[in-house]
């Protein structure tokens, strides 16, 4: 199999982006502004990406800071080191009063209601016909389209069954809608497997329950377990077969609702 | 000695450019920012540079790079203040939507597509989590979208020392992948 770095690096964003992270220990702002300065040593770096790698929040605050960072790296092209001596220093702070007074007036005026120089704006998209911007749109969601109809994934739920192998899993009961006690997970026997492992899971995914291995090909939910488990609301379950030579195989995920009578 | 004009159009023209940049750069991270906030925004980062260039010593050594610091503490402690008030940054607001999003998407696929990527996502998680620390950290920063060279700069190492921890890194990642690719196989 041939992994390419960016390959890995395109499928991690994309799934770091759909979730929703936010972690309760984040760093003051300000030691995510210094990070870009000297005045954080290796450990305390090496602390901020672990954390932002797990927290989305804090990671959109580094994006901003460290591009805000970059744009003040823009204001000095070349590494030519310009030195001011003192009657220089005097000059440019003469400059700095000027300036101070020039935009305190604009200030003003703007706060009462006439109209600044209209500034330059910048051009993201250079002067394109009309014409030719509707077609490149066109095309555009034609892509998008085409991409999106082949990545919708379909739908695994229909048998509950994992894996290129085939209809390697079968998940028995219970599944839909069911009223009866006790709660019993039995599914088929997959040829080589020694033990079996059930996990019970609410509507969000979130593990409730994971089972001891067992030989057989059915095991009941335990008693304490029952009694937390709510009507009128989805679970999802799912088994993992342990195999001779060491490998596992899983099942898909199957839904049931215990309704109340 | 008079301080020339160069110099004074240059400084200038410097701290234009740098306001029309953290304009640009504002827009494009806090997309729910109005227009009169971040004409406040620029007008205030360009007075507080001046403000504190007023305030700078008797001499200063390397004008650059002392107006790129002073830059960059002014427009950071103005966005954190902007981001208080307002709580532009990672507001409430994109979080919530965020969870939307995550809702209509949980419509569109099926639990087995979500808990898959779950699964994934921690797998990855845990195999980066388990290389030694240094190549973590590169290989971390590089998920995250950055290259050597920027990696170099955020911890101040060489190029030649990022760049051999990022691909060390990158391969012992790829290995323990290529072996659980081989496992489930």
């Amino acid at each position: 199999m041939k992994l390419k770095n960016k390959k890995i690096r395109t499928y991690y964003q994309s799934l770091q982006s759909e979730e929703v992270t936010k972690k309760t220990d984040c760093p003051d702002i300000d030691i995510l502004i210094k990070s870009f300065s000297d005045e954080l040593d290796e450990n305390q770096k090496f602390k901020i990406i672990d954390h932002i790698s797990e927290c989305n929040s804090c990671l959109g605050k580094f994006n901003l800071i460290e591009q805000i960072f970059k744009d003040c790296k823009k204001m000095i092209p070349g590494k030519k080191k310009i030195s001011l001596n003192e009657n220089e220093v005097k000059e440019l702070k003469e400059l700095s009063k000027r300036k101070i007074l020039e935009l305190d007036e604009q200030f003003k005026m703007t706060k009462n209601g006439v109209k600044p120089k209209p500034r330059a704006t910048v051009l993201i998209f250079p002067k394109i016909p009309i014409k030719y911007l509707s077609i490149a749109a066109t095309l555009v969601i034609i892509t998008l389209a085409t991409i999106f109809i082949i990545r919708t994934p379909p739908d695994l739920r229909k048998d509950a069954i994992r894996g290129k192998q085939g209809r390697v899993f079968q998940l028995i009961a219970p599944k839909g809608e069911i009223t009866e006690k006790p709660l019993i997970f039995k599914w088929n026997p997959i040829p080589d497997a020694n033990e079996y492992e059930v996990r019970l899971m609410n509507a969000e995914l979130i593990k409730i329950w994971i089972s001891d291995k067992t030989p057989k090909t059915y095991i009941k939910l335990p008693q304490d377990l029952y009694q937390k488990i709510k009507r009128d609301t989805i679970y999802y379950w799912k088994v993992t077969g342990y195999l001779k030579d060491g490998n596992i195989k899983k099942s898909g995920l199957m839904e049931f609702e215990l309704k109340s009578n | 000695m008079n301080f020339p004009k160069k110099k004074i159009s240059t400084i200038e023209k410097r701290i234009e450019k740098f306001s029309g940049l953290i304009r640009v750069t504002i827009r494009r991270t806090s997309f729910r920012i109005s227009q009169e906030d971040i004409d406040d925004i620029e007008q205030e980062v360009k007075l507080k540079i001046w403000k504190e260039l007023l305030k700078s010593e008797n001499k200063i050594y390397d004008l650059n790079s002392y107006i790129c610091r002073v830059a960059y503490t002014t427009t950071c402690k103005i966005m954190k203040n902007v981001s208080l008030q307002k709580k532009i940054l990672a507001t409430q607001e994109e979080e919530e939507t965020k969870i939307s999003e995550q809702k209509n998407s949980w419509k569109i696929h099926t639990p087995d597509y979500h808990l898959e990527k779950q699964e994934i996502m921690e797998f990855i998680r845990k195999s980066v989590d388990s290389l030694i620390d240094s190549r973590r950290q590169a290989v971390k920063l590089y998920l995250l979208g950055r290259n050597s060279i920027e990696i170099a700069e955020f911890f101040g190492w060489s190029e030649g020392k990022s760049r051999n921890l990022l691909y060390r890194g990158l391969a012992d990642l790829k290995n323990i992948l290529r072996k659980d690719h081989e496992i489930k196989k």
